[in-house]
């Protein structure tokens, strides 16, 4: 037997499969003999990994140059599943018997000399890249050979020095019973996503390697944090007892966290909700978990494109994710467009101060073809699940007086028409401008919830523009005068009651959670990707202790105190979970 | 199968940009065989490096072809519809 730290609990058996770490894999480098099989799964796993890379490039790209330079990749991903590709290279590792890398060397070098007779010149420029895919695959193929997770057919305890973050993004609940692995902390990338998938994990399991050698099976028991090897059938009787108790144990906290609703320490209830810019993450967002989407950035979907989008594309893509989520709620926000995002078919003035012009709902109430045409594809939509309407940049009542009021006729028109409408559709306010944030008072008779943005009211709050490096020292969501901006905008509501939400980077931000929450918050929305960390945290807070915190930060005279405070926080509040879990492992030991 | 020629009036041809527009659009339709010709050269418009590789310059004719079980017809003027506005309004 062998013991280690629980990082996620729960109890399983099953047979082993150890995970070569990277590093074991380079000093191997025994000559390799031909195997189709895992040839091909090379292959696949290495279009895999290119394609996240380009995905990511992609969005890196689009942020920070623009989207034009993007379409580059967006050609590039089509090349990365293009059939001929794939089915060329395939072809040649089962029928020619190739390995993957000269496979696709030979592919890529036959479609070069096919592209050289292309009369066309810019056309037969193309050939570029698709060699710089090729290129890409072949990084890919040479680095994670020893990558084996792909590999795995039936469910097993995954055995390995250290889960790699980029591993741990690919686990699958399917197939991995549990995680035992000699490196790593509970507070691991790794040991978050396998919290967030519910899959056991034991950590720090010192020697693993070594004493674990020709073990086939293992009784894995995240409870007590002690992993038994190739078990007699007396132990798995016992594991057995384990295993009915632990999934007792989980049902009981499954019941208080369905989706996005989780509890703090003290059994505070906090909702998690997602923002969503693309339709390719509402896998993600199942997997984990969300109360609904607090943002849907609408201008995302239409990113891409040269020409007005149409009511119809915008029906499609809003009937998909409302479908997804119903019947919990879809904020659409109406296109947050000007100050950085601007769109080539679309005419924006030239202002000399982008990030106080024509934004928002600004721009949209001086383009009412293309805000009618939006809500006009949100109110088509909304019968398919839980829409609602979110305004962006307001700044004054009579901006959401003017969406109210072209809303509600909008509904009886298609009423008139025989659509099928929900009428009274909920409309909500974007608090991202120091005007609405010191009124929410005045605003909540007239919407039916608020969401903060803190990206932008951090940078109207503090006068410094987040993308201009000369004032990025100042740009800071955890400045008290923004905290206490944030304090004024959510007493505004206390009477009223009214949702109240957070959205931005400071929602997600393990600093400002604590504050955020003793402030009382409890609805925080954040990017589908850190949704498993601000569980985490959530989960270990106590609103109480919050509480203390956050009255201590409104009063710090500047950044640098708020900081020290939440640093403290942040430090007892891990000691307090290590020490419990440890103390909870003891006790089932005992038992 | 069904097929009809049309004539590319935009200026760049069947480019990178237009192509990946019909990718996308045709992978949209996994139930039918789309299939491009011209030149006497044809490929399947699922694949962005087939359609390149045809070499389709502006002023072209060139040929679609859809195969299906039903709807032939139907799909094959909605694709080129598809070409000749939102495709030819980005070319």
């Amino acid at each position: 037997m062998l013991s280690g730290v629980v990082s996620s609990t729960g109890v399983a058996c099953g047979n082993v499969f150890f995970l070569e770490s990277p590093e074991v894999g380079i000093t191997s480098g025994s000559p390799k003999e031909f195997d189709q099989g895992r040839e091909l799964k090379e292959f696949t796993q290495a279009v895999k990994t290119a394609g996240d890379e380009l995905y990511e490039l992609r969005e890196d790209v689009r942020i920070n140059i623009g989207v034009r330079e993007e379409m580059i990749f967006e050609a590039q991903s089509l090349i990365l599943d293009d059939p001929i590709l794939l089915d060329e290279v395939r072809d040649r590792i089962i029928n020619e018997k190739m390995l993957a890398e000269d496979a696709l060397k030979q592919t890529i070098a036959e479609l070069e000399q096919q592209f050289l007779k292309i009369e066309d010149k810019t056309l037969r420029q193309r050939i570029t890249d698709v060699k710089d895919v090729g290129a890409r695959i072949l990084r890919g193929l040479g680095k994670d050979k020893t990558d084996r997770l792909e590999s795995i057919t039936e469910p097993v305890i995954l055995i390995t020095k250290e889960l790699l973050p980029s591993q741990a993004a690919q686990l699958d609940r399917d197939k991995i019973f549990a995680i035992v692995t000699e490196k790593g902390g509970i507070n691991s990338h790794a040991s978050i996503i396998a919290r967030s998938l519910d899959i056991p994990a034991i950590v720090g399991v010192k020697g693993l390697l070594k004493l674990t050698q020709n073990v086939k099976t293992a009784i894995v028991d995240g409870l007590s944090g002690d992993i038994y090897f190739d078990p007699d059938p007396k132990m798995i009787d016992k594991f057995k007892k384990l295993k009915s108790e632990a999934e007792t144990r989980k049902q009981e906290e499954k019941k208080h966290s369905p989706g996005g609703m989780i509890k703090t320490l003290d059994g505070e209830k906090v909702y998690i909700y997602a923002n969503v810019g693309r339709l390719s993450e509402l896998n993600k967002l199942k997997t984990y978990g969300a109360e609904g989407v607090g943002v849907l950035r609408t201008e995302f979907l239409i990113i891409d494109r040269q020409s007005p989008p149409s009511c119809e594309e915008f029906i499609n893509s809003f009937k998909t994710i409302l479908e997804f989520m119903s019947p919990r709620p879809v904020n659409i926000r109406l296109l947050d467009l000007g100050a950085d995002k601007t769109f080539p078919f679309l005419t924006h003035p030239k202002e000399p101060n982008p990030n106080l012009g024509s934004r928002g709902i600004r721009f949209l109430l001086n383009n009412q073809h293309l805000l009618k045409l939006q809500l006009r594809a949100i109110l088509e939509a909304g019968a398919s699940g839980n829409a609602r309407i979110l305004i962006p940049m307001v700044t004054n009542i009579d901006e959401i007086q003017k969406i109210i009021g072209i809303v509600r006729s909008m509904e009886l028109e298609l009423v008139r028409e025989g659509k099928p409408v929900r009428t009274q559709m909920p409309i909500g306010v974007m608090i991202e401008t120091p005007a609405s944030a010191i009124m929410t008072d005045r605003i909540a008779p007239y919407i039916d919830f608020f969401s903060v943005g803190t990206n932008d009211l951090t940078q109207y709050v503090l006068a410094a523009d987040r993308e201009n490096e000369n004032v990025l020292d100042i740009y800071n969501s955890l400045n008290p005068a923004l905290l206490r901006m944030l304090k004024i905008s959510r007493d505004g509501v206390k009477e009223s009651g009214i949702e109240f939400a957070i959205c931005g980077e400071m929602a997600s931000s393990i600093k400002a959670i604590p504050i955020l929450l003793g402030m009382g918050f409890r609805r925080f929305s954040v990017g589908v990707g850190r949704i498993p960390e601000v569980k985490d945290i959530v989960r270990k807070i106590e609103i109480q202790k919050a509480k203390r915190l956050a009255s201590k930060a409104l009063k710090s005279p500047n950044v640098v105190e708020v900081e020290k405070s939440v640093g403290r926080f942040l430090k007892k509040m891990e000691k307090a979970h290590q020490s419990k879990v440890t103390e909870n492992s003891a006790k089932i030991k005992k038992v | 199968m069904i097929s009809r020629e049309l004539t590319i009036d935009f200026k760049i041809g069947i480019h990178s940009r237009p192509a990946a527009l019909i990718v996308k659009k045709v992978r949209s339709l996994p139930d039918y065989k789309i299939m491009f010709s011209h030149n006497g050269k044809t490929g399947r418009a699922d694949s962005l490096i087939s359609l390149l590789r045809l070499g389709i310059a502006g002023g072209a004719k060139m040929t679609v072809s859809v195969e299906g079980n039903e709807e032939e017809e139907e799909v094959l003027s909605q694709l080129i519809s598809f070409i000749k506005n939102e495709v030819a309004r980005e070319g």
